[in-house]
């Protein structure tokens, strides 16, 4: 009989504004592959970031190999048994493969002071030729594939006495013989009773070796299944669950001619994307983190580099090496970090506003500083950015009306086409609804809209179309409500056997 | 980024309330020399201490410029040493060529700072490291140009520059204005003018307070970078050619180690070394808070040990009163 | 950090030749013609035919003084027969004369010159020379290690006593006097203030007023003056001693500036410009560093040792005050003339 190895149960965490863990739990048993499962957002990483002791639960129990623990902090997880895997590999790249697996743990002689490189490359030899890893102990990281550092962690987990090991989307990076080994390695390791929790948005990969899956909502705990008992349709539902609600203002707009259109748009970062968007149209961008969305749109606006492709703007190719361009041909973006990209936090409301349109404002040689004000504040009235005079730092408004501020700031010079990456992430209700009904009023006057957002309630209410983008690849398009959530989930997790509704 | 907590609702109010600290505080300091020395507040003093703080001045104004694109240029020094030697040289040779002589002085250090432009804003080398580069380089330059040795300079309208008024004192009791206060006036009202209404100004702001945003907003951040080291090379041009005329000779080690009086100022003066935030009005009273200190510490006859230590101490007390105020 | 970058740069490479190229004009080509001088050397006896090669370590040639020492070496390399000068120029880092010593006695040289630049870090320069049995002779400035052969220099406080001299004679021994530091700290700072301080005690009629610190600039020192100026009407200054000539300029700018032309001002090293200001009768007074005299007798001490001679230990020569326009031309043309 398998028994329980970790339970955490009743697991609270909050965010200023975000609930980002509310009665989370999970329960892994000894030696089982266990996947947990949810939608971007759901709490996944944020649940194993308390389990490492990276956060600290505001509320909750964690057990442990069979007594409740505290986690202070990733070193005292290790030394529990708790290893983790992050997405982001972060090894010493300077320093050797042996050098990293003992990293903190070094063999030393002499009392403790020096360190024991021979013994430590010794054991190292021993442990790769374990996991048949066909890799020098005094080889340096930088030189090895991402496959193999990743390999190198997991020994590094497993020699450390983890008798749990957490990888976050293991796979994202590999290739398929990759994978197949990584898959050999996890079956082994469970052999030897060591349980893994597994997170990864890809479907097929949990039903070929996952034993159970725990999926997560909103921060919430909802079920825990076996993998036999269950279906790919059923773990989507649980993992969409909810119902669209009628929150979204969407009216109808009469869609005329197309405005931008984009042809086999291809970086390292996405491959072959075209698309088009019209004069009234809200084009929906949905993907998971990491589906290539942003660095599409940050090509489009100049502000990445992309290899071929054509942008077409009202008929006409347009060459767009950086923001100035696309500017020039009525693109403008609000893009997903307004704190990063957006504002300049140490300046004022109507700098801010006016920073892309001085030369709206600018005679020969200075800036008509009446003629600015007034735009600017006519148009901040416009869309009711809640200040204290246009001098008040942008850096001090809340996220809401930060982001009307950009908003403003492209709004005046009334693009044709206003791409927005994640307009609502980060911003309470209320100031949600208003930036929906802004885009429902600027679609009105004739602009094309892209909205990229990871928030599937909001793109499916919002949009006149919706593409769905996975690895950096166009996957599927969907007219509204031609479509459930169901299914543009699963086109967005899936590979290619899910058949999309183009054509 | 300045401000987390929540802020007076009237941001204007704030912004005078910090100039003005500023100010109480410049003004505590002279009211403290004026009990201590009667001397200090004569005629001939406040000119003298106006004349003194003029170099220092032009250097902390472009310093200004730089800090506020987040940057750093610790080339100064060596850049107005090449503008006066460049000039000096020239008067030497053909003593008839006095604003052509000035003029190749001044561009000479705008072309040097071009080096460091072009390290940060192409190559994109931090500028602590960049200008470093240039300072050594513009040091050897200047060394080699002048042979190391000081060039004497003999032309009086150049002598003026640094020494003379706008009328003759004597004639209006000891009331007059210093030439290089004339110089300073004008240099600062240009760049205020420069970074309060011309997009050129905005950008600079833009670019210091968030590049990437910048970049976003169509700016081309590179050539704002570049165009402010340059524009820096020629106010440290100025003050090389104010400095020359008032030590009378062109010398390839003059203002070694001004640097830090300049950055000095342009912090006392409560520009963020973060970048964003700056004023030049704040950079003026930050140079003659530096200027006033020296000054009234020798009317007292303190010793130079001492005068070492107080300055330390009043500048930390400036900031951190600056800083108080500009939480509250 | 440095170094690296320089090399880095382009533009700053090409710098550094021009400066090496200076610097090494006169010796260039002295590696193959030395070799034979040196072999010939040791089976020759010590006859008129020999030419000693010397190898001289200085401080950085930016400074004026440092450039009139090498001006003058130069000229001795050229007058004298029997020595050849090989000279280095330290660039201000002790790192780089300590290695500089070291590849001079590599290469051979019959004896080393140094004008070093640390008081205790150039010592080890000392040991090098010892163990390579090569004379080593001190000029200007000398070492902690005392294990050289002879040092020729002159004693720094007296420079201080003499100004204070000339002070006294400007103002006829009475009156009120100010006096301009040198950078708080700075040997030179120290030894000459400790003359100046020495010599006042003879002179009871004159008054040391208030002392400053111009850090050796021009600039602050007109600043300080301007200050006193302005503190003290006139006929309550009656001279002005500064730790060096360009302070002293500093200070004449800022009376001549006040009008203040009765203030007497006395500075130490000969710079040009103050050779200048006494002749045009604008500054009272300098102390020239005779550095061309010390020059010359720090090579003739050393051929004088590598003829056989017993070493001198210590050789000191004076400083030159200079006061009137004749003495002041003198200097003018000596230096001019390089």
């Amino acid at each position: 009989m398998q028994e329980e190895l970790l339970k955490m149960e009743g697991i609270c965490k909050a965010f200023p504004g975000v609930r980002a863990l509310d009665e989370a739990a999970i329960t892994v048993k000894r030696g089982e592959i266990h996947a947990l499962m949810g939608e971007n957002g759901a709490g996944k990483s944020t649940l194993m970031k308390v389990l490492n002791g990276l956060l600290t639960p505001d509320k909750g129990h964690i057990w442990f190999n069979g007594e409740e623990i505290h986690v202070e902090n990733p070193a005292s997880a290790l030394k529990k048994g708790i290893a983790m895997i992050y997405q982001e590999l972060n090894p010493v790249r300077d320093m050797t493969v042996a050098e990293n697996i003992f990293l903190g743990r070094e063999f030393t002689r002499g009392k403790g002071i020096f360190v024991d490189r021979k013994k430590g490359e010794e054991e190292a030899e021993v442990l790769l030729k374990k996991f048949e890893l066909d890799i020098r102990p005094g080889a340096k990281m930088r030189g090895l594939s991402l496959a193999k550092m990743q390999m190198i962690e997991i020994v590094k987990a497993v020699s450390s006495g983890a008798k749990l090991i957490v990888m976050d989307e293991p796979t994202s990076s590999l290739t398929d013989d990759e994978i197949r080994v990584l898959f050999k390695k996890i079956l082994e390791l469970k052999k030897e009773q060591v349980s893994i929790v597994y997170i990864s948005h890809r479907m097929e990969e949990i039903f070929e070796i996952a034993d159970t899956v725990t999926v997560m909502r909103d921060g919430k705990y909802i079920d825990t299944k076996r993998v036999g008992e269950i279906d790919k349709n059923t773990l989507i539902h649980m993992m969409v669950g909810r119902e669209l609600s009628n929150i979204f203002p969407k009216v109808p707009v009469e869609i005329k001619e197309p405005v931008l259109e984009v042809k086999h748009f291809n970086s390292r970062r996405f491959f072959d994307i075209s698309f088009h968007v019209r004069k009234g149209e809200i084009l929906g961008f949905y993907g998971l983190v990491g589906a290539g969305r942003s660095e599409v749109f940050k090509s489009i606006f100049g502000m990445d580099s992309y290899e071929s492709g054509e942008i077409i703007v009202d008929g006409k190719t347009r060459d767009i090496k950086n923001p100035h361009q696309a500017i020039e041909a009525g693109i403008a973006m609000v893009t997903e970090d307004r704190k990063e990209y957006g504002l300049v936090l140490c300046r004022s409301i109507r700098e801010n506003i006016a920073l892309p349109n001085l030369d709206r404002f600018a005679g020969k040689l200075f800036l008509d500083g009446r003629k600015e004000e007034k735009e600017c504040k006519d148009i901040a009235g416009k869309i009711s950015v809640k200040m204290s005079s246009m001098n008040q730092l942008a850096g001090n408004l809340s996220g809401g009306n930060q982001q009307k501020v950009v908003l403003s700031k492209w709004l005046i010079q009334n693009p044709k086409i206003l791409v927005l990456d994640e307009p609502t992430r980060g911003i309470d209700v209320g100031a949600k609804a208003e930036i929906h009904s802004l885009m429902c009023e600027f679609a009105k006057q004739g602009m094309a809209i892209i909205m990229i957002s990871s928030e599937l309630p909001e793109v499916m209410g919002m949009s006149d179309r919706i593409m769905v983008m996975g690895e950096g690849r166009i996957k599927g398009e969907f007219r509204y409500g031609e479509y459930s959530q169901d299914e543009i989930l699963a086109c967005a997790l899936g590979g290619k056997e899910y058949v999309n509704n183009e054509e | 980024m300045k401000n987390k907590k929540s802020v007076l609702s009237n941001e204007n109010i704030a912004l005078y309330v910090r100039s003005y600290a500023l100010m109480g505080i410049f003004l505590l300091m002279c009211i403290a020399f004026a009990i201590a020395s009667p001397t200090f507040l004569t005629m001939s003093n406040i000119i003298g201490v106006f004349r003194q703080i003029s170099t220092n001045g032009i250097l902390a104004i472009g310093m200004t410029l730089v800090i506020i694109t987040g940057g750093i240029d610790l080339s100064i020094g060596p850049l107005a040493a090449i503008a006066g030697v460049v000039s000096a040289m020239i008067l030497e040779k053909y003593p008839d060529l006095l604003l052509p002589a000035l003029l190749s002085g001044i561009i000479a250090a705008a072309v040097m700072s071009m080096w460091t432009g072009l390290l940060v804003a192409k190559m994109r080398i931090a500028p602590f490291i960049a200008s470093l580069s240039t300072m050594s380089i513009a040091k050897g330059i200047a060394l080699l140009a002048a042979d190391g040795v000081p060039h004497t300079i003999s032309n009086a309208a150049y002598i003026k520059i640094g020494n003379g008024y706008l009328w003759d004192p004597n004639k209006t009791g000891g009331l007059s204005i210093p030439t290089p206060v004339l110089v300073i006036f004008i240099v600062a009202v240009v760049i205020w003018i420069v970074l309060n209404k011309t997009k050129y100004g905005r950008h600079i702001y833009a670019v210091g307070g968030n590049e990437n945003a910048a970049i976003a907003s169509g700016i081309n951040a590179a050539r704002v970078k570049f165009c402010t080291y340059v524009l820096n090379g020629l106010l440290c041009g100025i003050a090389g050619i104010v400095l020359a005329g008032r030590i009378t000779s062109g010398q390839p080690t003059a203002a070694a180690g001004y640097e830090m009086d300049a950055i000095t100022a342009v912090i006392v003066g409560g520009t963020s070394m973060t970048g964003g935030v700056g004023k030049i009005g704040g950079t003026i009273i930050g140079a003659l808070i530096i200027g006033v200190l020296n000054n009234g510490l020798i009317l007292m006859g303190v010793s130079s040990y001492y005068q070492q230590i107080i300055k330390g101490i009043i500048i930390a007390v400036a900031v951190l009163l600056d800083m108080k105020t500009k939480k509250n | 950090m440095k170094k690296r970058l320089l090399s880095l740069l382009l533009c700053a490479a090409m710098v550094m030749a021009m400066l090496a190229g200076c610097g090494n004009s006169k010796d260039s080509g002295n590696d193959s013609v030395d070799d034979k001088g040196t072999d010939s050397k040791s089976e020759d006896g010590p006859d008129s035919g020999k030419v000693y090669k010397i190898g001289v370590s200085t401080q950085a040639w930016k400074y004026e003084f440092i450039k009139n020492m090498v001006n003058a070496l130069n000229k001795l390399d050229d007058d004298m027969d029997q020595v050849e000068l090989v000279m280095v120029d330290s660039e201000d880092s002790v790192e780089k004369q300590l290695s500089d010593v070291d590849t001079m006695i590599a290469q051979g040289v019959d004896g080393i010159l140094l004008n070093c630049l640390s008081f205790e870090g150039s010592s080890s320069a000392v040991e090098a020379c010892k163990n390579a049995g090569i004379p080593l002779v001190e000029f200007i400035s000398y070492t902690e290690n005392e294990d050289y052969a002879t040092f020729v220099g002159t004693d720094v406080k007296s420079s201080g006593i003499m100004a204070m001299d000339l002070i006294a004679d400007a103002i006829d021994e009475k009156g009120k006097l100010f006096e301009i530091q040198g950078v708080i700290g700075h040997t030179a700072q120290i030894n000459r203030g400790a003359g100046i301080a020495e010599e006042l005690k003879n002179y009871p009629d004159i008054e040391l007023v208030e002392s400053q610190s111009g850090e050796f600039s021009k600039d602050k020192a007109m600043a300080v003056t301007e200050a006193w100026l302005a503190k003290y009407p006139a006929g309550e200054i009656d001279a002005i001693v500064a730790h060096n000539d360009q302070m002293a300029l500093g200070a004449l700018n800022a009376c001549q500036a006040a009008n203040r032309t009765e203030i007497k001002i006395v500075g130490i090293d000969g710079d040009a410009e103050a050779l200048q200001a006494v002749m045009d009768g604008k500054m009272a007074a300098t102390v020239v560093d005779y550095c061309e005299e010390e020059c010359k007798l720090a090579v003739e001490e050393m051929v004088s040792i590598l003829d056989g001679n017993a070493p001198k230990k210590e050789i000191l020569a004076d400083y030159v005050p200079v006061s009137t326009k004749e003495e002041a031309q003198k200097f003018m043309d000596l230096r001019s003339g390089n």
